[in-house]
């Protein structure tokens, strides 16, 4: 088995993985500047260098290295954190508090979350009107934007979106592997069938009530970025629901199972973002030939997006979110990234390289405006 | 209106994935041709119809007779409507209990004619925890023509999953359909489970 890895540890070059992190190094420094280098102080000046050697280096360490998930994951935790750390103390400086009230909903000031996504197309399609208060051009976080970039995304990664895109999976993603052993070890894989059972009822309920249900009543994250302010016994009743949505399928859970139990029992956005999979550029394979049946990939998947007959049916399930944990865990190398079309164990490295390519530099635009922004004001409280 | 038609339409997937199999076999048994089909399932539709308006008639009489100007209406509704969530959501998650569909008493009818009526009648009367429900929400109507509006919206909800049905045996994946259809019922019932709770601390405040 080791020798599969030494193999790896052969042909691994440092110069090969410094050429294919350059063109990243570019790319990011030109977005995350915007062409200007000019910075307003040093905190800015500090927060720009800090996130520009963090991603370029976790980037050029997943090729080096060989492995993903690692380098992934802590990318995207820290997107988690930083992001509602910045989305909140944003609230706190426009409105004054983390609440939202009445007159926010009428002057459409709600910044807009891809949670909503299932739940507008339909009303968007039979009244040609978005059923969220949010801007549909201006402001940070855009309908349009937000759009575009789930579109694309959903196109090229699939349900990749929930592992290297959406700024709320490092919660759940974070907190399941702070312990060594899973505490609940048996899940019955019934659960993962949830999410679609709430699509499916969020998008009935949204498109007769015109009211994004889930958003309105069961977004966990509500927790950590913004919520209604609490003036009724039905308000109370939401906060009351959303907080103990965080604290049971965000933390204790995935603490207790270490697995992503927000994604894989509720979110309805990865539910659609699923259906993608058939459609999306990139796969995962699993290579029957080398596989030994181990299903140590079976434990370790995080989303149970694989089981005992995928593996042996040498696919992932339709669930994956293609985050490279099982690739990383395997040593026989058996379960790769793969280009649509081509069978597994062909292409392997081109496939991996233009996979991790796309979908870190996606993670990175959608993140290092966060961790800057986060970064800076921690800067800033410190130098001054 | 609109929350009965939901509850039809998210509690409907479940009756399909219980009694959809029997069904089946009457609906698209052999030769059967396309206008025999139709003619079926439009009688078998239209006596739920029936029973549903003779129900939200009933179930409008039994509100107004129980509690009808009673102080303690909104604590009783609101404990039928706890009672009756919690029972969906148990007959959604119950799935070690093999439920068998109470339509296939009708496997002793012989004539053509009866058999969709009373499948109808049988699948109307079945008094799941989903018509429970809409029988408290019909019963905390102010009026009939209100009441009997709830049952239609509720038929009208269950109807949308009984239209496709001559193609149900076509479905590949019938087991994951069916997952999902008893969490959608259980995602329902957890619904009402929060109607009836605010229903009650809103009449305390």
């Amino acid at each position: 088995m080791d020798n599969i890895l030494n193999n790896y540890k052969a042909t691994r070059n440092i110069w090969r993985s410094i050429l294919y992190s350059l063109p990243m190094l570019l790319i990011t420094l030109v977005l995350m500047s915007g062409g200007d280098l000019n910075f307003k102080g040093h905190a800015e000046l500090y927060a720009f260098t800090i996130t520009f050697i963090f991603l370029n280096t976790c980037f050029f360490l997943m090729h080096y290295k060989g492995k993903t998930d690692l380098y992934r994951s802590v990318v995207f935790i820290v997107f988690a954190i930083f992001l509602s750390f910045s989305f909140i103390t944003n609230m706190f400086e426009y409105r004054g508090a983390m609440t939202f009230n009445q007159a926010d909903i009428i002057e459409c000031n709600v910044p807009f979350c891809h949670l909503v996504i299932p739940m507008m197309i339909v009303p968007a399609a039979l009244t040609e009107s978005i059923i969220f208060p949010g801007s549909i051009l201006n402001g940070f976080a855009n309908i349009s934007t937000m759009l575009v970039l789930w579109g694309v995304a959903t196109i090229v990664m699939g349900r990749g979106f929930c592992s290297w895109g959406c700024f709320y999976g490092g919660w759940d993603d974070g907190f399941s592997r702070l312990i060594k052993k899973p505490v609940i070890k048996r899940i019955d894989t019934i659960w993962r069938w949830m999410p679609f059972a709430v699509l499916f009822v969020v998008v009935i309920s949204a498109s007769l009530t015109l009211v994004p249900t889930y958003c309105d009543w069961i977004c966990p994250f509500k927790a950590v970025t913004e919520f209604e302010a609490v003036t009724s016994a039905e308000s109370a009743i939401k906060a009351v629901i959303f907080f103990s949505l965080f604290a049971m399928l965000v933390i204790i859970l995935p603490l207790l199972t270490k697995k992503r139990t927000q994604c894989t029992s509720l979110c309805p956005l990865g539910a659609l973002n699923s259906l993608s999979n058939k459609i999306s550029a990139f796969t995962v394979k699993i290579d029957t030939k080398r596989c030994t049946m181990c299903m140590k990939c079976v434990k370790t998947c995080k989303l149970s997006a694989l089981t005992p007959d995928d593996v042996k049916a040498g696919r992932a399930s339709l669930l994956c979110s293609k985050c490279g944990q099982c690739i990383d865990t395997c040593r026989q190398g058996a379960i790769q990234f793969s280009i649509r079309g081509f069978e597994a164990g062909k292409l392997i490295d081109l496939s991996r390289n233009l996979f991790i390519f796309i979908s870190f530099l996606f993670m990175a635009i959608f993140a290092s405006g966060s961790i800057q922004n986060g970064l800076s004001k921690i800067l800033t409280l410190i130098i001054n | 209106m609109t929350e009965s038609f939901i509850l039809g339409l998210t509690t409907g997937s479940a009756c399909l994935a219980t009694c959809g199999m029997t069904l089946v076999p009457y609906f698209v048994s052999g030769n059967t041709s396309s206008k025999r089909v139709s003619a079926g399932l439009s009688l078998f539709l239209l006596s739920r119809l029936l029973v549903y308006i003779i129900l939200g008639a009933v179930a409008w009489y039994l509100g107004q007779a129980l509690f009808g100007e009673s102080t303690f209406r909104p604590y009783i509704l609101g404990t039928f409507y706890i009672i009756f969530s919690v029972l969906l959501i148990v007959y959604a998650i119950d799935k070690g209990k093999k439920r068998g569909c109470p339509l296939s008493i009708t496997s002793g009818i012989e004539k053509k004619f009866l058999i969709p009526v009373s499948l109808g009648i049988i699948s109307s009367l079945s008094f799941c925890p989903a018509m429970l429900i809409a029988v408290t929400n019909s019963a905390s109507q102010n009026n009939i023509t209100a009441s009997i509006l709830v049952f239609v919206m509720f038929f009208t909800g269950t109807s949308v999953w009984f239209m496709p049905l001559p193609l149900l045996s076509m479905i590949k994946n019938r087991q994951i359909i069916k997952t999902i259809a008893m969490f959608a019922t259980a995602i329902a019932g957890a619904i009402y489970l929060f109607r009836g709770v605010t229903t009650i601390i809103k009449s305390i405040l």
